[in-house]
């Protein structure tokens, strides 16, 4: 699992091209209806894509895609007040998938390392929730969100694998 | 560093394990028979009510002041958001909250609104002076 090969311009392109995959995921996200009544439950897809980035390229160019991501995604739907929990989550998540694929790949599989993304997610974005709201039994949602967290961050590790797959066949053919 | 996968498996399971033990216990938790409910926008307190004296429902709207619109319905023993303009509606789907710990929140609108036991609010004005 080595990084891909390609020139500036076409690492540009490829980035882009992921950045955009990632914003379409967000978007349609947004559109399926919460699967059960707590704040805060979601996919989040999006995160298939960071992972994939940092697996395909880097931790520098994970974090410029997940930025761009979450700055666009919020302006393009007009949810500019979730933009403090999508950051808080989205770094604090990104920053732990990044140290555990930097120092531990040999050691880990993919799917433990987009679960823990997943657990840091929520915890970022439930600190954040309890600072903004002053309320800390905002906490009291933790355990239904750390075990949907759980399920939903195996599959997006196992559909990050699969970009990552099919992406170096992308680039290769070119 | 080998035993890796296997120790992080393990941390995962324990989470789990906690978790369920804690979903127990918050969906069992018994409300205390004296509570008031508090209701926050932004972070402050912008009112309370008593929920052991309503005798009949209420019904107020909060104007978040950003276009933000949530209509609360408080009734004996419970509280709710009913209706909100917000584009989730997750805060109405939450629906009516018993107890002090889990709070109904309207992340979009900046909302809050929780449960507290007489006594031991009482005792958390005395520490906040």
């Amino acid at each position: 699992m080595s990084n891909l090969q390609m020139s500036k311009v076409q690492k540009l392109v490829y980035l882009s091209l992921l950045c955009a995959l990632a914003l379409v995921i967000y978007i349609i996200e947004l559109q399926i209806p919460p699967l059960a009544p707590i704040p805060g439950l979601k996919l989040g897809l999006a995160n298939m894509v960071s992972l994939a980035v940092l697996i395909l390229y880097g931790p520098k160019e994970a974090l410029t895609v997940l930025i761009l991501r979450i700055f666009l995604g919020s302006f393009i739907t007009g949810k500019v007040s979730s933009l403090l929990f999508s950051l808080a989550g989205g770094l604090l998540s990104n920053i732990g998938m990044i140290i555990l694929y930097q120092y531990a790949r040999k050691y880990i599989n993919i799917w433990l390392i987009s679960i823990i993304g997943s657990i840091l997610h929520i915890i970022g974005q439930l600190t954040i929730a309890v600072l903004i709201t002053n309320t800390p039994g905002i906490f009291f949602y933790a355990p239904f969100l750390l075990i949907s967290s759980i399920i939903t961050g195996y599959f997006i590790g196992l559909g990050a694998t699969f970009i990552c797959k099919h992406f170096r066949k992308l680039s290769t053919r070119l | 560093m080998k035993h890796l996968n296997k120790i992080i498996i393990g941390i995962l399971g324990l989470i789990i394990l906690l978790s369920l033990v804690a979903i127990l216990f918050i969906t069992n938790y018994k409300p205390s028979p004296t509570q008031k409910a508090i209701i926050k926008l932004g972070g402050e307190v912008i009112d309370t009510i008593d929920l052991t004296t309503i005798t009949t429902p209420i019904t107020f709207t909060v104007d978040n002041g950003h276009g933000g619109f949530n209509t609360i319905q408080a009734e004996k023993g419970k509280i709710a958001i009913i209706e909100a303009n917000c584009p989730d509606q997750l805060c109405v789907d939450l629906g009516y909250i018993t107890n002090s710990l889990l709070p109904t929140v309207c992340l979009p609108n900046g909302l809050v609104i929780e449960i507290q036991d007489h006594t031991s609010s009482e005792n958390l004005d005395i520490i906040a002076e």
